[in-house]
């Protein structure tokens, strides 16, 4: 392979690397294709108060550590500095076992679909592919591990500080940090090389060697649960578990040398010198490494890595549900009705089929919201609490009852198709879920009433009005934002602060008039008929104008 | 003289400033064939979306069998099938259950099995029914998408390259059911670079050139 070669392979691995560091510096305001300088000096800005930020947090944690946490393990009896090596290694250990694990599932090596077609097709050498993916991939996980092991550094030198150093100085500091990284770090790359290995060596067997890689995989289960169990009995019941000790101090010598100091260089030399083995044995190996079946194996999870980064989580959902559906399913026997109605049928059997837990939970933090509300609106009669509750709230239920809407949206041409008015389509869509959403609301309202709460019967009267408003704002904004070649690309818009807004009106008119005839001592009657009157008035009149906005898109 | 089912008036289209689609007016009538042909980027699929009523044209309207499109929208879509160029499913439901709901949708109850199976059979998918459109390939994807067209009564017919990435086998059995649609009183445009189709289909052809489209 010619420096030509390597250089695209860098290139390419660079500007990935780049793109996803981009993604957090794009977060703070930053637009790396601005060249001005006052781009170059808000860089700067950036890096310095992260930097005294970041410094801040390590030294708040690792004063927790020895203040708070360091006492109260010495009043159980346990010394904190005895204890981080153990902790360490275990947490190490889990890690590397749990890498091993996936390794021999799923490759180590990630690639994207462009680079499946483009660069695992390439005769470049196999060898410096996997170590600069090796690499570029060890950077992104040190910083976490080096940030961590620094901040226990400054603790057990704050305990030092009470117990024997008398001034902290610079050095102090900057040694407390550099002397356990000193070890960590070619620690930590050791263990991922390890993974890597077992990774690469699948990848490059001609068969899969299946039986093998379980093996791995149930002797790493097996290793990860006794040494859990072997650690924490030593620090618990140390008596117990005797026998095992020289086998834990053996394990533990690295982070023993790193944190306490003892035998220091003799830790770090064992340390490069495990590093240097595997990478050496990672370069052997990587020679005949399959980079299309690594591409194969990993595309989808790229794929999802990147979706993330864009916040595109219902395309994250759509390729975990697609997962889950497999590639088959016997028909539906729910019984369906013509017209309209095979709406409901056909939302009853995606609901079904992509029905997972996480989703009831969504339901019922609207039931904890509303509950919380009433908590805080009665008992607290605390407004400033309840404006972030009735928020999250009527967020909630907005991306509630849109959800199933807006996934037929990005089926726009089946949708579209239909010979049903706007109407039709848009109260078969929202209608189910807000029944749910109105029923949840009267629940809580009812249980509160149970623990001695009372609530006004115009807040119970004015939920279906309220909740119906809510949904019909957000489709609105839903179908405002709405572009005909957007949706039959599959992605239809979320609702915003448009619909927000509106809901903000159809919260705030009900309670108003519940106000006003709490003032002024009407008969609550006349609140009830004014608040079904209004309530229903607007949302009819949110239906109407999102009809209206459903038949502009184009 | 023949029934016109589709007449399009002064319809045009732009994207912003981009005039994708110059001013035309031109009637199908019943039975006829239109194949539009023409370079990348022409116009062809954005004429297929305006007549549709996908895309909302910048001015005009478009009548299917006497129906505006735009304002009588219920009847004119129960008259109007089309397939777009990239057609996309419900991934819950599988290719079964989306022939049942766009049958049922549709109000067609009656008799609707005996055709789904005998499209599927000709179309080569009867063993993948009870797949999911995720686990199909491109081609059966279209394939899909062109019974979920055919299933459904219509009297106007819109197909955006019905033909890209159809086997010859499947080319052949969709030509022999245009031909017998067209025979039975539908009007039918299609859009492709497949010229072989249009001298299967015979019918009309045009050339569409830079958003310009007339019908002679």
């Amino acid at each position: 392979m010619n420096s030509v070669d390597r250089r695209s392979v860098l290139t390419i691995r660079s500007k990935q690397v780049i793109s996803s560091f981009g993604y957090w510096l794009t977060l703070v305001g930053y637009d790396s294709r601005d060249r001005s300088a006052l781009t170059y000096i808000y860089l700067l800005y950036i890096i310095g108060f992260f930097s005294a930020w970041i410094l801040v947090v390590m030294f708040f944690i690792s004063d927790l550590l020895a203040n708070t946490i360091a006492p109260f393990l010495a009043y159980q009896g346990i010394a904190f500095a005895g204890l981080v090596p153990s902790i360490g290694t275990l947490i190490f250990v889990l890690w590397c076992l749990y890498l091993i694990y996936k390794a021999t599932n799923r490759s180590p090596l990630i690639f994207s679909k462009e680079d499946a077609y483009l660069l695992c097709q390439t005769p470049a050498d196999r060898r410096f592919i996997t170590l600069t993916w090796f690499f570029s991939e060890w950077l992104s996980r040190v910083l976490f591990i080096s940030l961590a092991a620094s901040i226990i550094g400054f603790a057990l030198l704050e305990l030092d500080v009470n117990h024997g150093i008398r001034m902290l100085s610079f050095g102090h500091i900057t040694i407390a940090a550099l002397k356990p990284l000193g070890i960590i770090i070619p620690t930590h790359l050791f263990l991922c090389a390890v993974a890597w290995i077992i990774g690469v060596y699948r990848l490059r067997c001609e068969s899969e060697r299946i039986i093998f890689m379980r093996s791995i995989r149930v002797l790493a289960l097996i290793m990860g649960g006794s040494f859990f169990i072997i650690t924490i009995g030593s620090i618990l019941a140390s008596s117990f578990f005797t026998p095992f000790q020289p086998f834990l101090e053996f394990l533990s010598f690295p982070l023993v040398s790193a944190f306490l100091g003892d035998s220091w260089w003799l830790g770090l030399s064992v340390s490069i010198g495990l590093m240097i083995i595997c990478l050496a044995v990672l370069w052997q190996i990587s020679n005949k490494v399959n980079l299309s079946r690594a591409a194969q194996e990993t595309h989808h999870f790229q794929a999802q890595q990147v979706a993330f980064r864009l916040g595109d989580f219902d395309r994250i959902n759509e390729m975990n549900d697609r997962k889950r559906l497999g590639s088959s399913h016997l028909p539906s026997k729910i019984p369906s009705l013509s017209g309209a109605w095979m709406l409901t049928w056909k939302n009853i059997v995606q609901s079904l089929r992509s029905f997972k837990i996480s989703r009831i939970w969504s339901w019922l933090a609207i039931l904890f919201l509303m509950i919380s509300m009433i908590i805080v609106g009665v008992l607290l009669e605390n407004g400033s609490f309840l404006f972030p509750l009735i928020f999250f709230w009527t967020a909630n239920i907005s991306k509630k009852t849109t959800a199933r809407f807006r996934k037929d949206l990005g089926n726009w041409w089946l949708l579209h198709s239909l010979p049903l008015t706007p109407r039709r389509i848009i109260l078969h869509g929202v209608v189910p879920p807000v029944s749910v959403t109105i029923f949840l609301t009267w629940f809580a309202l009812w249980t509160s009433n149970l623990l001695g709460l009372s609530v006004d019967p115009i807040i119970v009267i004015s939920i279906p009005f309220v909740v119906a408003g809510i949904s019909f704002s957000s489709v609105f904004d839903i179908l405002r934002q709405s572009d005909s070649n957007m949706l039959l690309e599959g992605q239809p818009p979320d609702f915003g602060l448009v619909g927000l807004i509106l809901s903000s009106f159809c919260i705030g008119i009900p309670t108003s008039i519940y106000f006003v005839i709490n003032k002024f001592s009407i008969l609550p009657l006349v609140g009830i008929l004014a608040t079904i009157l209004v309530g229903g008035f607007l949302a009819i009149s949110l239906l109407h104008l999102s009809e209206r906005q459903f038949r502009r898109i184009g | 003289m023949s029934n016109p089912l589709l007449q399009v008036q002064n319809i045009s289209y732009r994207y912003d400033s981009y005039q994708a689609l110059q001013e035309t007016s031109f009637t199908v009538n019943e039975g006829e064939i239109v194949t539009i042909t023409g370079s990348n980027g022409v116009g062809k699929t954005t004429l297929l979306k305006c007549l549709s009523g996908l895309l909302l044209p910048s001015s005009g309207t478009v009548l299917i069998d006497g129906f505006n499109l735009y304002q009588r929208e219920c009847s004119a879509k129960r008259r109007l099938s089309y397939l777009p160029d990239y057609p996309r499913f419900y991934q819950e439901l599988t290719i079964w259950e989306h022939i049942r709901f766009i049958s049922h949708a549709h109000s067609v109850e009656h008799g609707f099995e005996k055709r789904a199976e005998i499209l599927l059979r000709e179309f080569d998918l009867s063993d993948a029914k009870d797949m999911y459109p995720h686990a199909l390939s491109r081609g059966m994807r279209l394939k899909l998408g062109i019974i979920l067209c055919l299933i459904r009564p219509f009297r106007v017919l819109l197909m955006d390259e019905p033909t890209s990435t159809l086997d010859p086998q499947g080319t052949t059995v969709l030509c022999e059911k245009l031909s017998t649609l067209s025979a039975e009183g539908t009007a039918i445009i299609i859009t492709t670079h497949d010229l072989s189709l249009t001298s299967t289909l015979g019918g009309q052809t045009v050339q569409m050139q830079r958003g310009h489209f007339e019908l002679g």
